[in-house]
């Protein structure tokens, strides 16, 4: 009995001290969130979400080229990053490797991107907001669409709304969010609004 | 009966095991992350990045023996989300019927008929609080909710 109840203080000597395989978390630099409001026609909220975002691979060599890449032009103005889009797609495609081509299921005439309004509505300690985005079911996209997730563009010039962040050209997809599906009925809109954040921990 | 060794053995692990308590209490350890799986989750311990937040509305339709029966439309858009990997555990948690798209809560939760529910979760890479989720249930209001999400 004795010996069994020292094994047990053993097993236990043995968990206190092994240091656990998980590491801390590390406070990542360069994040985004996407906050996201689904409303009927006359405001009443149906759902609201903050979801981060994934930083692609276009948008990382977008940022390093811009920001350190002699040879590459700057962009200026309402070329930098200043548009959201929606998209209908399967969740895997809302990562890293997501592009401006990224292929769009949600049918209708209208505009799948707009221009963030003026674009940053705020700058403040190392923190960047956009306006928020409207997207009217029915006008944008055909009522009952489902929107899966975000793209983040730039590169777009002087355009208040078009039909996907390839266009007109000369575009990046910065940042993907994967928002599940959300169907959008009727009159129903959906607003994003996109807020990035270099804030490091010692800031 | 215990030999003499027994004994010895059983006093040495019980001060290794003081000694590793009174010295070990800052530290990291399979013990302190084994506890840790069994706390609510802090959320000043996690960054805004890794956690995803979600308020919906809830409506009464029916109360039975202190149960309340409400609707909520969109919280299977909650719970199937990619990253929100304990969703099923919250569904089974508030009795969610994916036909109806009802749940059920303690009556005693619901102060008006019509309520948020809002939900956080930790992503998979939010170290020690990785996966942990919470919910609240709050009365309506449209615009503290456009006003936070906004």
């Amino acid at each position: 009995m004795l010996k069994i109840v020292g094994i047990g203080l053993l097993g236990l000597f043995a968990l206190m001290v092994i240091p656990p395989g998980v590491a801390d978390e590390v406070n990542p630099m360069f994040y985004g969130t996407a906050n996201v409001i689904l409303a009927d026609p006359v405001g009443n909220v149906l759902m609201a979400q903050t979801v981060h975002n994934l930083l692609t691979d276009q948008g990382e060599t977008f940022v390093i080229n811009q920001v350190f890449d002699t040879s590459t032009a700057a962009l200026t103005g309402q070329a930098r990053v200043n548009a959201i889009c929606i998209y209908e797609a399967l969740d895997s495609a809302f990562s890293e490797s997501a592009t401006d081509g990224l292929s769009n299921a949600l049918s209708g005439t209208g505009s799948s991107c707009h221009a963030a309004g003026s674009g940053l509505i705020g700058n403040t300690n190392q923190v960047a907001t956009t306006e928020g985005e409207i997207f009217v079911a029915g006008t944008d996209f055909d009522a009952g669409g489902t929107i899966s997730g975000i793209l983040i563009c730039g590169g777009n010039g002087a355009v208040a709304t078009f039909a996907a962040c390839s266009t007109p050209g000369g575009s990046v997809a910065l940042a993907a969010v994967n928002i599940n599906n959300v169907t959008v009925t009727g009159t129903d809109t959906i607003t994003i609004t996109y807020t990035f954040d270099i804030t490091t921990p010692s800031s | 009966m215990a030999s003499r060794n027994d004994k010895y053995f059983v006093v040495g692990m019980a001060v290794l095991v003081v000694v590793a308590f009174v010295y070990m209490q800052d530290k990291e350890s399979l013990l302190t992350e084994f506890l840790n799986t069994l706390s609510p989750p802090n959320w000043d311990e996690v960054i805004p990045r890794d956690i995803v937040k979600s308020t919906i509305p809830v409506t009464l339709l029916e109360s039975n023996n202190g149960q309340c029966i409400v609707k909520a439309e969109l919280f299977h858009s909650i719970i199937d989300h990619a990253y929100f990997l304990k969703g099923e555990q919250l569904a089974e948690e508030l009795n969610f019927d994916r036909n109806l798209n009802t749940l059920m809560i303690p009556c005693e939760k619901l102060v008006t008929d019509k309520s948020e529910l809002t939900i956080w979760y930790a992503t998979e890479e939010a170290g020690k609080h990785a996966t942990k989720y919470q919910y609240w249930i709050n009365p309506w209001n449209n615009t503290s909710i456009k006003n936070i999400y906004n």
